[in-house]
């Protein structure tokens, strides 16, 4: 009987374990392949799948040694498994070096697999990050870009939109862009009619006004509320009270300008008049009191004198000589009356009157003296225009002194015009007394209406025909203004209310006059 | 930069140099001092067992190395790496259990084994004992490899299905 241990169950044990092991290890490289297939760029995945390669070969290479050679020797193929064992034994050593390679190679390679990794988000990150700044900036860009535009059009509709002229002049002190206030005050139709073409100083009424005006550009920076007289397209000027800040480079020099400026020759006529109609006021109150005053001896002179002389015989020294006190003192008188209707203290006999009629008979009864001297007078009466309240005495007294200065204007020949016209819906007519004579000069433009002043010799006139016109004028609430150009002529235009009520309707036929009741 | 990178370029050629002149001092050796030579190394029986037996250490140092890496680099986090370490252990645990098997069967007489060769019913004989029951026990050592690839096929499998699954590991 022997004695020791029975091998079955190592027999046994060897079987069955090396068949589990080829059966899992195969099942272990099916989902490492699986795995390999769902993720072919991770590298650990590649490691487990040549792994379980390494041990299914490890797993086949037992059981060549265990299973073979367990049936090999049971059924007597000793010869077989000598020749086979070797090889067996020699895969098997092989399977584990491969398999512990593959390990010790695997951290290696996935060492370097992480690092790619890590550099791989960082610069998934770092490109994320420049996109999200590149967005940003384009944000930026497109927010910036919106509120540039919303501050251009703001900006472009104050320029437009402006009632003052705004303007800006480039290098070569010509106009580089301009608004429509200023395009309009200066008389041309569009923006192309001065940018680009026309200079500021061009444009200046005197050139020295322009080069002072530089001068303190260059000087300080900015000028600030200059009065600068332009030239108009129309040939008239225009006065302006004028802004402007000089863009400088770096070496200081004038680049561009900004200017900003307001049309001020409406206002400063505007007070112009408004000071004449407080000076001529004044002398008004003045000339009333001195009037007053002055007619009461008048008439003492005069009727003593008259009383004196009817007591002298006719053709005495003493007659004459009284007939003298009494023609100037009635000159005197006449005087006095005209400076009464001046300050308006004459009384008037105010009634409805029909100006176009009063013209007629006024250039009826200069007519012939104007034939004579070959000036031509043309009538232009508004056949529509509506009656007046007011003295037609005194009307025609105006009339009387413009046509009478007119002639006088007008040196050798020439024309005149008299024009009528109602001003549509305003309650008031114009009248105009046009003349193509030499003008008034600019500096005795302010003094016409003044009393006493005039351009005529000493003893051909009182200087008061105009002084009278303006009070008569005044006294039935219009106004009287001249135009003129020296050397072109004068327009004096009279603009009077219509009879309140009745101003739109009523026309005036002549020979109707009627007395204001 | 500049200077470092001329002072590494000198060290290089320096090298360079000692290792041409080593080789030529080395040839001049072999030349002057001739000797019977080999063109072929012998390799004899047991050189065969004592590779297996270095393939052993060497997988069981490399899984150990795994094993370690995957607990460093908090793998074993995931229920799937987890098993695989556990499939590290019971591998290494099972080339120690074959190393020692190999070991203890060189040491075991063949005279030893009796019965008829292949047979079940061949039986050891304990005359040599320990080392012929210390053979006769780790010879079973089926019964920790299998459980270590079992371990390998659920971890690797529990890693397939969380991939499938879109909730897995990415790494």
């Amino acid at each position: 009987m022997m004695e020791g241990l029975s091998l079955a169950p190592v027999w046994f044990i060897d079987v069955i374990g090396s068949s589990l092991m080829i059966v899992l290890t195969f099942i272990c490289l099916y989902y490492a392949v699986r795995l390999r297939r769902a993720q072919p760029s991770n590298v650990i995945w590649t490691y487990l799948y040549a792994l379980s390669l390494a041990l299914a070969a490890f797993s086949v290479s037992r059981a060549v040694g265990h299973i073979a050679k367990r049936f090999l020797l049971l059924w007597g193929g000793d010869q077989i498994w000598g020749m086979l064992s070797p090889y067996s034994g020699a895969v098997n050593t092989l399977t584990f070096l491969v398999a512990g390679a593959i390990t010790l190679f695997f951290q290696r390679v996935q060492r370097i697999n992480t690092a790619i990794l890590r550099d791989q988000k960082a610069l998934e990150e770092a490109s994320r990050e420049v996109m999200r700044l590149n967005s940003d900036l384009q944000s930026l860009v497109e927010a910036r870009t919106h509120q540039l535009g919303l501050s251009e059009t703001k900006y472009r509709a104050i320029f437009e939109g402006s009632m003052d002229l705004i303007f800006v002049l480039d290098e070569e002190g010509q106009f580089a862009d301009i608004n429509h206030a200023a395009i309009a005050a200066l008389g041309h139709n569009s923006w192309e009619d001065l940018v680009g073409t026309v200079s500021l100083e061009s444009l200046f009424a005197t050139r020295d006004d322009y080069h002072a005006l530089m001068e303190n550009l260059r000087r300080d920076g900015f000028v600030r509320d200059r009065e600068c007289r332009l030239k108009l397209q129309s040939g008239s000027e225009a006065l302006l009270l004028l802004s402007m800040t000089a863009g400088k480079n770096e070496a200081g020099e004038i680049t561009s300008c900004y200017g900003i400026a307001k049309d001020i020759t409406a206002r400063r006529r505007m007070e112009k008049q408004l000071q004449r109609a407080d000076k001529l006021a004044s002398l008004g109150q003045i000339s009333a009191g001195i009037a007053h005053e002055i007619n009461n001896p008048l008439g003492v002179i005069l009727g003593y004198s008259q009383l004196i002389k009817r007591s002298q015989p006719e053709h005495s020294q003493e007659h004459q000589d009284l007939q003298t006190i009494e023609r100037q003192a009635r000159n005197c008188k006449r005087i006095v009356e005209d400076l009464l209707k001046f300050a308006r203290a004459a009384e008037s006999k105010k009634a409805s009157i029909d100006v176009n009629h009063c013209l007629r008979e006024v250039v009826a009864l200069l007519g012939h003296q104007f034939e004579l001297d070959k000036i031509l007078v043309e009538t232009r009466y508004d056949p529509d225009l509506p009656i007046i309240e007011g003295d037609a005495e005194k009307m025609k007294q105006v009339f009387m002194n413009l046509l009478m200065n007119a002639k006088q204007a007008i040196s050798e020949q020439g024309s005149i015009t008299v024009s009528t016209q109602a001003i549509p819906g305003d309650g008031h007519i114009r009248i105009a007394v046009a003349d193509d004579g030499c003008g008034i000069p600019q500096e005795i433009a302010e003094r016409i209406f003044d009393p006493f002043f005039t351009t005529k010799p000493v003893g051909e006139g009182t200087g008061l025909g105009l002084s009278v016109s303006y009070g008569i004028i005044q006294d039935h609430s219009g106004s009287i203004e001249v135009s003129s150009r020296e050397g072109h002529g004068s327009t004096f235009t009279i603009v009077l209310p219509t009879k309140a009520g009745d101003s739109d309707q009523v026309t005036f036929r002549p020979g109707e006059e009627t007395t204001n009741s | 930069m500049g200077r470092m990178g001329t002072r590494n370029q000198r060290r290089s050629r320096r090298l360079t140099s000692v290792r041409a002149w080593g080789l030529v001092i080395a040839s001049a050796g072999i030349l002057c001092l001739p000797d019977v030579s080999w063109a072929l190394q012998v390799h004899v029986a047991p050189e065969g067992i004592v590779a297996h037996q270095l393939a052993h250490m060497f997988f069981a140092a490399a899984l150990a190395l795994l094993a370690y890496w995957l607990e460093a680099n908090r793998f074993v986090e995931e229920k799937g790496w987890r098993l695989i370490q556990a499939a590290c252990l019971l591998l290494i645990l099972w080339n120690v259990v074959a190393f020692c098997g190999h070991w203890a069967a060189d040491k075991v007489s063949p005279d030893l084994l009796v019965g008829e060769r292949g047979s079940v019913t061949r039986r050891l004989l304990l005359e040599e004992a320990p080392w012929a029951t210390l053979y006769y026990f780790l010879s079973m050592d089926h019964l920790v490899c299998v459980p270590a690839i079992f371990c390998l096929l659920l971890g690797i499998r529990t890693l397939y299905k969380q991939i499938a699954g879109n909730g897995g590991t990415t790494r």
